[in-house]
């Protein structure tokens, strides 16, 4: 059983008429799915499950593993072009996307884009069928307190986040964390927060969360300029592309950063539970740490963009690894692929190698040849994409919060998900009117209840004592790099404030 | 702008022309039952008046029939209500849609169709879970908050697995060991959930006290022991097979009265001279409460006739569960034996501590 | 503007209220059966953030609303286009309307007449003469007929059928 020629004949038996058209339509509304606020890849494929079961079961996978990719990169798209991430993924992506655009650089951040959310899934997919075992085994190494460990220390990456005001910024995160809180607590289940109200008894969902925040806050920025907007001059957009947006020295200037960014996705993509959009701020974030100009980062630069859209699409093929070499899902859409495993008569596990080295040789084929349809078809479709812009905002935006409604109604079939988009767009606007961040806001928000969740669960483990915590090796490395973290930001904060205090009196806004 | 509109909208609607197409690829029947005007909850016939049995007169369904399932999609419980809803498509000739509500326990789903119009449009397909969220205080009502309709399927195959190199690989090697060892074995479980409840009465029928840590779905909880954090788990067969199969993981057997028909190679509890009963997960219908009698009735035959033409037996085995068909009044009489157990193993719970 | 010279110190005062209610709140929960840490511990151990760091909020936002005052004229001289709130609470009623009414009056109708008004709304003195209008309106109608046969037929998912369907 030579990989080389299990990967041959995967590859042979992908070249007909059913499979290509499958990838082709799979990746198209992947893309159409992510690119639409509200709509997500998990949400496709969720609905094109059914459709898969009675189909032969390399067709059925080729399909899922399309509508995966296409879904996860589209995100990109809305991200660039309205401000408004179309998957939880590329929530940040419109730190530095959006700004692009704003310069009149759209179809240049699309390309970058693009070509490294290609990059990005190529880097996870090569690990996924040369390293992918070995790399399993350390999914398993990962108990509730490493985990616990893992989130504290992603949750401190919040006072990178902060920007220049630190206060505002932890105010953000803490209230994330509050509203994580609501609904039923963790492991015991008592109500909280939830003021008899049944449908907040699962607490608030991440997708009505994010519509509120970028997509109503963006609504509501645009309704207090109109008249501004309207006298202002139209921006150019600059639509003599050449090639991919970018030139040679730019792409190679991103080396380091595409690695890193491709290795923390894939990372956290093998990790289960975490997830692509805090992968993609974490890359960020990581970034703008590393970077020799962070002051430069919001403001429409490409390291921004390459680090979210690589990583965010690095999570794909390391999810893809503890699924299957040993039958453990990595988020809600492996979790389906599970189900269309077992709907299939496979046993998922780490006999899957050895039992149907056809499927899973399939589902490497279908990886790689989807990404390249992406990349193709995202390209392709830039210019309509660019375009798109020129639809009039006070058209474009009610169509928006419109099909928002839809996918938040859509992504658990209750209405109360499409209401509860109300508040949190109220209070982003007015986190934005005090110039409070909402980016903090977000990753706490994701990270609040597994945070909890995995606090509790780590005490069960160690009977009660936190101090146990530090036997774990893992788990103490990554407690004490963010406890280091977070202090060594106050502390530079504090000397920067002290050093600006002795040049300027008043405080600037 | 006005020609760009166009072409945009032009775009849309071929988009949705593909998709329409492509989308229902699955769905045999698409009657045209959906203009305007017409919504089922004003068709006449369904009115709630007793018929004498053989002579239903209902014209239910006359729309597309919502099931609601408060599990997420390609889980077990999704993968089953799938096999169903698609059968009942062809019987019945309106389509009937697996919709995924999850969260809170379940208890997302089973309000929905609570609150929902009792027309027959939305049945909820689900197991104990029910009835434990009402035992654990999550929900205020449990199958008395429903007409309880027919029974479908049980998964007996609940039990104990262990790693492979556990120094015990029978149920009175872990007594033993067990016994011997106070609150040192790491059992992981879901707390306040259907394993919570397994491994309390095991605890209760043996004397035997875990060490009970909190890991999450049935996925997790072989996550948790594969990684060796955990020592032992209650799980689904299904969940763990794989493991099984590569030898990772070894089982110890099912608390039921006799043998699984799907997994006769795996021995009972009883059988290794353990008084260990459990009853595994039980799945049915339910509908909203004021649901008229005849729609049930239509319903129930209908699941009845898929059993006795033996159309839907297979599919269920295929998933690792075993078909079994209950009446309502059946399947009543096994959720109030059911409810009762968990109260009781409840407030044990809760006045041990 | 109001925002500017108190907004700091006003977000402090919520937090710090919030702060509060956290922990009343948090309080009044029962106990974990399994012992240990209960569901309590971590929105008090928030409470308590929230609560200091509106502490140095409060500070910061005393300093701003001092330092505004010289500034003032300048600022409201720059600013020629005041911040339309009116557009903005229009917004938010008709979307809250919207979600509210999405169940009851059912998709169809709650969205195209949503998407009607909040086009108008949005839209510029100028580029609201009878023609536009007309544009706006055939644009609600045709875009949510199209996602309403996309979403339903297309993809099978079931929206809110309200009175039309």
């Amino acid at each position: 059983m030579n990989p080389l020629s299990l990967f041959a004949d995967a590859f042979l038996g992908m070249m007909n008429p059913t499979a290509i058209l499958l990838l082709i339509a799979g990746v198209a509304v992947g893309i159409v799915f992510g690119s639409i606020p509200g709509l997500s890849a998990s949400m496709a494929v969720a609905l094109f499950l059914p459709v898969t079961f009675a189909m032969d079961s390399h067709e059925a996978f080729t399909l899922l593993v399309s509508l995966y990719i296409g879904g996860i990169s589209g995100g990109l798209i809305s991200a660039i072009l309205i401000n408004i991430p179309g998957t939880p993924s590329s929530v940040a992506t419109c730190f530095d996307g959006h700004p692009m655009a704003k310069k009149g650089q759209a179809s240049k951040a699309l390309g970058v884009g693009v070509v490294f959310s290609f990059l990005g899934g190529l880097f996870s997919f090569l690990i996924l069928m040369f390293v992918a075992p070995s790399l399993a085994k350390v999914t398993l190494k990962f108990s509730a307190i490493e985990y616990f460990a893992v989130c504290l220390f992603a949750l401190s990456m919040i006072a990178a986040l902060a920007g220049n005001n630190m206060v505002k910024g932890l105010l953000s995160g803490c209230l994330g964390l509050i509203f994580s809180l609501v609904g039923m607590a963790p492991i015991d289940g008592v109500k909280r927060f939830t003021f008899g109200i049944t449908e907040l008894n699962s607490g608030f969902d991440i997708l009505p969360t994010l519509i509120g925040v970028f997509a109503i806050a963006e609504v509501l920025s645009f309704a207090e300029n109109v008249t501004k907007l309207n006298k202002a001059t139209h921006i150019k957009q600059d639509t003599r592309i050449k090639g991919f947006g970018f030139t040679w020295k730019e792409f190679v200037s991103q080396k380091w950063n595409f690695l890193r960014s491709a290795a923390i996705g894939t990372i956290i993509g093998i990790l289960p539970g975490i997830g692509g959009s805090t992968a993609g701020m974490l890359a960020y974030i990581t970034a703008k740490k590393t970077s020799k100009y962070p002051e430069k980062f919001g403001t429409g630069i490409m390291d921004g963009l390459v680090a979210s859209e690589t990583s965010n699409n690095a999570v794909v093929g390391g999810a893809l690894i503890p699924l299957l070499t040993l039958g453990i899902p990595g988020d809600g859409v492996t979790a389906m692929l599970l189900g269309a495993f077992m709907i299939h008569g496979l046993t998922p596990g780490p006999l899957l190698f050895v039992d149907a080295p056809d499927v899973v040789y399939t589902i490497f084929v279908a990886c790689i040849l989807a990404n390249v349809i992406m990349l193709v078809m995202e390209l392709g479709g830039m210019r309509v994409f660019v375009r798109l812009l020129n639809i009039p905002k006070q058209i474009l935006l009610p169509i928006v919060l419109v099909l928002c409604t839809v996918g938040a109604y859509a992504s658990n079939n209750r209405i109360f998900d499409a209401q509860s988009i109300i508040i949190f767009g109220i209070m982003s606007y007015l986190m934005g009117k005090v110039k409070i961040p909402t980016a903090p806001f977000i990753l706490s928000f994701i990270l609040g209840g597994l945070l909890e969740t995995n606090l509790r669960r780590g005490l069960m483990y160690t009977k009660g004592s936190f101090w146990k915590f530090f036997t774990h090796p893992i788990a103490a490395v990554f407690i004490v790099v963010a406890i280091l973290f977070v202090a060594w930001t106050v502390f530079k904060q504090i000397r920067e404030r002290r050093s600006g205090k002795a040049n300027q009196d008043a405080v600037a806004d | 702008m006005k020609k760009k509109l166009l072409a945009l909208l032009i775009c849309a609607v071929l988009i949705a022309g593909a998709l329409a197409g492509c989308g229902n690829s699955g769905s045999p029947s698409k009657t045209p039952a959906n203009t305007p005007g017409s919504t089922p909850a004003s068709t006449p016939g369904s009115t709630p008046s007793s018929t004498s049995p053989g002579t239903n007169t209902t014209s239910w369904p006359t729309g597309p029939v919502s099931i609601i399932v408060p599990a997420s999609a390609g889980g077990g419980t999704d993968l089953l209500a799938r096999v169903v809803a698609e059968k009942l498509t062809q019987k019945l000739g309106q389509s009937f849609v697996v919709v995924n509500v999850t969260g809170a326990g379940g208890s997302n789903g089973i309000s929905q169709v609570h609150d929902a119009k009792p027309d027959g449009n939305t049945i909820l397909f689900f197991h104990n879970a029910l009835l434990i969220n009402k035992v654990s205080g999550i929900s205020n009502y449990s199958y008395d908050g429903f007409e309880v309709g027919p029974h479908l399927v049980s998964d007996i195959a609940t039990g104990f697995y262990v790693r492979s190199d556990a120094p015990y690989k029978t149920y009175s090697e872990l007594v033993e060991y067990a016994l011997a060892h106070p609150g040192e074995v790491t059992m992981g479980v879901e707390v306040g959930g259907f394993t919570y409840l397994m491994v309390k009465s095991f605890e209760a029928a043996t004397g035997v006290q875990f060490n009970m840590v909190d890991v999450g779905s049935n996925a997790e909880k072989c996550t948790a022991l594969l990684g060796g954090h955990i020592d032992i788990m209650p799980n689904q067969y299904s969940t763990a097979a794989g493991y099984i199969k590569s030898g990772d993981f070894i089982a110890l057997g099912f608390p039921a009265e006799e043998r699984s028909e799907v997994y006769p190679d795996v021995p009972t509890a009883k059988e290794q001279g353990l008084d260990w009963l459990y009853s595994g997960y039980e799945f049915g219908f339910f509908f909203p409460k004021g649901t008229p009698k005849e729609i049930q009735e239509k319903f129930n035959s209908t699941i009845k006739g898929l059993f006795d033409n033996n159309e839907i037996q297979q599919s269920i085995l295929d998933l690792g569960n075993e078909p079994v068909y209950m009446s309502p009044e059946e399947f009543t009489e096994k959720l109030k034996s059911m409810e009762e157990n968990y109260t009781k193993l409840m407030a044990d719970v809760q006045a041990g501590r | 503007m109001f925002f500017k010279k108190y907004g700091d110190l006003v977000a402090g005062i919520f937090f710090l209220a919030l702060s509060f209610f956290l922990y009343i709140m948090a309080d009044a929960l029962p106990p974990s059966i399994l012992g240990g840490i209960g569901s309590d511990f971590f929105p008090k151990i928030m409470a308590i953030a929230t609560c200091i760091l509106s502490f140095f909020q409060i500070r910061s936002g005393f300093k701003t609303m001092r330092s505004r005052k010289p500034e003032e004229k300048e600022a409201a001289e720059e600013e020629e286009y005041k911040p339309e709130y009116l557009r903005v609470l229009a917004t938010i009623a008709l979307f809250t309307i919207y979600v509210f009414t999405l169940g009851p009056v059912g998709f169809l109708i709650s969205s195209t007449l949503y998407l009607f008004l909040q086009i108008i709304v949005l839209s510029p003195k100028d580029k609201r003469s009878l023609r536009d209008i007309i544009i706006y309106a055939i644009i609600s109608i045709v875009s949510c007929v199209v996602i309403y046969f996309v979403f339903r037929r297309g993809l099978n998912l079931m929206l809110p059928t309200g009175i039309l369907g």
